[in-house]
């Protein structure tokens, strides 16, 4: 969910992909960087995103992810299901 | 959610594994600089920043690895790895490969071969519109429940008054016709139909036009041309419609021209209008037409012959009528079902052979690899992954041992097609359609994974880490192997005993002693169109020409062929109350008077004819023994009086019943087939059919004084002299007459007999290969006994014994199963029982000395093996 938010914004390289998640959970979420591209080519294999060559912003090849229109689906589906889900803890949260 | 852009990429990485993995580590390389850079604009030394960010990438390689397991090629690159893997393995070892893919071959081959016969034969819907629902009708009666055809007031009945079948119509079919005026005159092969058979089974003719409703009442109305007929008489001329043929007495105009028709009554030349208005066609006991019909939908076949039985119950003498319907396809096949389903029966025991041969063959291989299979297992690859090696290195052989087979099966439809040695229907539609690939495409999967399974369990079974120490099998002697192999003798022995019974029942059936000398006697077929007295004189001048050439012993004429058929008669006597719905048949014949010398025939009393038993003379009969014996235990023959009614073909009948005398007793004659059992049969002077309708068509028979065959031609002339347009039927002797008898038999032999000797082969393969294996690993053994003094026939006896034993186990086993199974054959077999004692014997003695051939050859390279060159191999 985080990687097809990130991707929202508009298409990104790998690295760049890691930065926003970090900027976004404001580095609260902390991984190894390597295990991002795994997860990148499994979303990448059901069809949430597509990727191609392209030139970074200092002029070298990378490979840029964006989101297809099937991930844009599926992020409004998965944010919808957390709200629901989030909400429904915030709420027996605050039952106790 | 299929993502077929990045399938196609996964297939793409199968071409290019390597460029997958350069993007990869592109990517990854791209993703450490930036955080390098991103470092060092952070202040960090260069090399810091380098090793800060490739510790927060995480482990590289482990990471590509879970990538490429993504993104490349997956199980299907493991599969093409193992494969091609596999495909080295294979080139190392031709000797075992070619075993291999030929026993696998043989198996797959003679298998999907027979598959493909069968189901062309067999399973296949005959190509006519809805044809699950086409039925021949036919009636029961009697006490024995005889099979019948249908009388004219029949069909009409079940034409005008049954609701059960949609559309019913009424076939006579193949009457010889001559055909007059075509350049060299000839007999052609006629069906008569009535004009909505056609439209029955959905066909249109490809040129011209069918019966019309009214050119179907007139005698020589039209005619409608077979496809292969048109091509072969008239080179496929698109003009001919509206031609006049002359057939038979007839001038008959050409309508049109059917599509090929390989499936029902293929022989057909000429179709020809059944004309309801002829007198025959009003006899109720003239049951001569085959009536087909298309059950209507919802009626359920039960329904519709109960429905059939009534109506024809209602006429006269017909109250113990039952009407039966047969699927038409069953009626097509025939006989031939029960053949190929035996032969289907075979071969699939000859596949279970190559599959044990093979298992033997993997066994053996695995147990030489046991030390790398060890070696993978203890460093740690899973039992399934090994599976998998194994299968798809099977997979591999098992393909080329499928193509192989598919070519072998090829040829053996091609040569079953071409030369249609047995007689099969609907032979000329038989090949290799998408139905018999997809099959051997399925067991040559199955065939893969069962072959894995079998080295597998045996590793599975191994203390990994003793086979991994000694780096070689502990010299295990596989049971396996031995159970195989015995399984294997067996079922060879199944397949030889049921071949030898055949083989043996066609010997006897070929030594009945037909009751005739027909070594010298020529015979061949006249169609003359002579239906009135005037006949009698052709046949005069004919008899009396042929009988002055030089080099004829007799010449006569009869309507029927000893050894190929002759009309069934009815008979009456004049002694007793006749039962009308018990009649009395016996095989009838009419005949000129030098038929039984001509034959060869012995007189047994009374006399034969002579010149005085012309048309006006008082009827005669001559009846065989088993007539004799049936009719008058006990009592003298000559001098009773009999009414002959004549049932053949509906042209033929008596008129008024008039009683003949019988003037001798012959001694029997096969009058059908060898192995048909013997009947009562009757023979009446030619010229005493007050019809003349005998004089249409009649046998010839020539007996020779030198080679028949050398007279051949001087017949043809002769008979041309007396009449020069007279069409001739196939010139045969009486040897070959007798011999086309058995063709089915021949087939059924020929068939069972090859798989069998194939089985054997492989059976013998199978033996060799387990007794060579085990001397290969009992090498040391024979080495320590060698050095203790054991001479080479010692060691020579003890492998051979070993072998031997393993066949008489099979042997036991074989006899056993073909106990139960040579009942499937029962039917085919004449004068010999299944479980004929000679017969098992004989195989037996046949594989025991195979066995031993098999075990020999192994055990002498054993035996004359150096000692010491033995113990040092270890």
């Amino acid at each position: 969910m985080l990687v097809l938010k990130s991707l929202s914004l508009g298409p990104m390289h790998g690295y760049g992909i890691g930065q926003r998640i970090q900027q976004l959970a404001e580095d609260m979420l902390q991984v190894e960087e390597g295990t991002l591209y795994p997860a990148l080519y499994r979303i990448e294999s059901r069809g949430w995103i597509e990727s191609e060559w392209g030139v970074s912003e200092n002029n070298r090849r990378a490979r840029f992810y964006k989101l297809t229109r099937s991930g844009r689906k599926q992020l409004a589906a998965e944010e919808s299901d957390w709200q629901h889900l989030s909400a429904a803890i915030n709420k027996v949260m605050q039952a106790t | 959610m299929p993502n077929f852009k990045f399938l196609f990429r996964r297939l793409q990485a199968l071409w290019r594994p390597q460029r997958v993995h350069d993007e990869i580590a592109e990517e990854f390389s791209f993703h450490i600089e930036h955080r390098t850079q991103e470092n060092v604009r952070r202040g960090m030394a260069p090399d810091d920043a380098r090793r800060e960010a490739e510790q927060r990438f995480g482990h590289l390689t482990q990471i590509r690895e879970q990538g490429y397991e993504v993104r490349g090629g997956g199980w299907v690159e493991a599969f093409l790895k193992d494969f091609g893997f596999g495909v080295r393995v294979l080139r190392r070892k031709p000797a075992f490969t070619m075993t291999a893919a030929i026993t696998l071959a043989l198996g797959i081959g003679v298998n999907a071969g027979l598959f493909a016969i069968l189901e062309s034969v067999l399973i296949r819907a005959l190509p006519y519109q809805d044809a699950g629902r086409l039925f021949m009708v036919r009636e029961k009666t009697g006490p024995d429940a005889t099979v019948t055809k249908l009388s004219g007031p029949d069909f009409d009945d079940i034409h005008d008054q049954g609701h059960s079948l949609d559309q019913v119509a009424e076939l006579l079919p193949y009457f010889a016709e001559t055909l007059i005026g075509q350049g060299e005159p000839r007999n052609v092969k006629c069906t008569g139909i009535t004009y909505d058979f056609f439209p029955m089974l959905g066909m249109q003719p490809i040129i011209g036009r069918l019966f019309t409703p009214q050119e179907y009442h007139i005698d020589g109305g039209g005619a409608v041309l077979a496809y292969r007929f048109w091509k072969q008489q008239f080179n496929g001329d698109p003009h001919v419609i509206g031609r006049v043929i002359k057939l038979g007495n007839g001038d008959v105009p050409i309508l049109g021209v059917m599509p090929d028709m390989p499936d029902f009554l293929p022989e057909t030349d000429v179709w020809l209008n059944n004309v309801p208005e002829l007198e025959f066609m009003h006899w109720r006991q003239n049951k001569f037409l085959s009536v087909v019909g298309r059950l209507r939908p919802g009626t359920s076949r039960q329904v519709a012959e109960q429905e059939l039985t009534a109506i024809l119950r209602r006429a006269p003498g017909q109250a113990n009528v039952v009407v039966t319907l047969e699927p038409l396809k069953d009626v097509v096949v025939g006989n031939a079902s029960t053949q190929l389903k035996i032969a289907m029966g075979a071969v699939l025991v000859v596949l279970l052979i190559a599959c044990v041969n093979m298992m033997g063959l993997l066994l053996a291989r695995a147990s030489e690899r046991s030390g790398e299979v060890a070696m993978r297992l203890n460093l740690g690859a899973s039992p399934m992954r090994i599976m998998r090696q194994f299968a798809t290195e099977n997979l591999v052989l098992v393909s080329i041992g499928t193509v192989l087979g598919l070519g072998l099966a090829a040829t053996l439809v091609r040569v079953v097609r071409e030369s249609n040695f047995g007689n099969l229907p609907r032979v000329s539609g038989i090949d290799i359609d998408a139905r018999v690939f997809l099959l051997a495409l399925l067991v040559t999967l199955a065939l893969s994974v069962v072959f894995a399974w079998g080295p597998v369990s045996m590793y599975s079974r191994w203390n990994k880490n003793r086979a991994h120490q000694t780096g070689r099998t502990v010299a295990k002697r596989p049971r396996a192997f031995r159970l195989l192999v015995v399984s294997e003798m067996g079922c060879a022995l199944v397949l030889l005993v049921a071949a030898g019974l055949l083989l043996r029942s066609l010997w006897l059936a070929e030594h009945v002693d037909p009751g005739f000398a027909g070594e010298r006697v020529l015979t061949t077929y006249l169609r003359t169109n002579y239906y009135e007295a005037e006949g009698a004189r052709f046949y005069d001048d004919l008899l009396d020409r042929i009988g002055h050439t030089p080099g004829v012993e007799n010449v006569a004429v009869a309507d029927c062929v000893p050894g190929r058929g002759a009309a069934t008669a009815q008979i009456k006597f004049d002694d007793r109350a006749n039962d009308r719905a018990r009649s009395v048949l016996a095989d009838g014949c009419w005949a000129s008077a030098d038929f039984f010398k001509t034959m060869g025939a012995r007189l047994e009393r009374g006399r034969l004819f002579d010149a005085h038993d012309q048309a006006s003379a008082p009827a005669v009969v001559i009846v065989n023994e088993t007539f004799a014996r049936e009719h008058w235990p006990g009592r003298d023959p000559l001098g009773k009086r009999i009414a002959v009614g004549y049932t053949g073909p509906g042209r033929r009948s008596t008129g008024a019943e008039r009683l003949r005398e019988v003037v001798g007793v012959v001694a029997d004659m096969r009058m059908h087939a060898l192995d048909v059992p013997i009947k009562a049969a009757l023979y009446m002077p030619f010229k005493q059919d007050e019809t003349y309708h005998d004089f249409a068509s009649m046998n010839l028979f020539v007996r020779t004084t030198g080679n028949p065959v050398w007279f051949a031609d001087t017949l043809r002339r002769q008979i041309h002299a007396v009449k020069p347009d007279q069409t001739l039927g196939i010139i045969a002797t009486m040897d070959d007459v007798l011999s086309s008898g058995f063709s089915q038999r021949r087939f059924s032999l020929g068939l069972l007999g090859s798989f069998a000797a194939l089985a054997l082969l492989l059976a013998a393969v199978g033996l060799y290969g387990t007794i060579a294996f085990s001397v290969s690993q009992r090498t040391r053994e024979m080495g320590v006994r060698v050095a203790l003094g054991a001479t080479p026939e010692n060691l020579l006896t003890m492998i051979v014994r070993e072998g031997l034993v393993l066949a008489g186990a099979g042997i036991a086993l074989g006899i056993c199963l073909s106990t139960v199974c040579t009942r499937a054959i029962s039917s085919m077999l004449f004068k010999v029982s299944a479980f004929d004692p000679l017969t098992f014997a004989a195989v037996a003695l046949v594989l025991v000395a195979v066995a031993a051939t098999a075990s020999y050859l192994p055990a002498r390279r054993a035996a004359s093996a150096d000692p010491m060159e033995a113990l040092r191999a270890e």
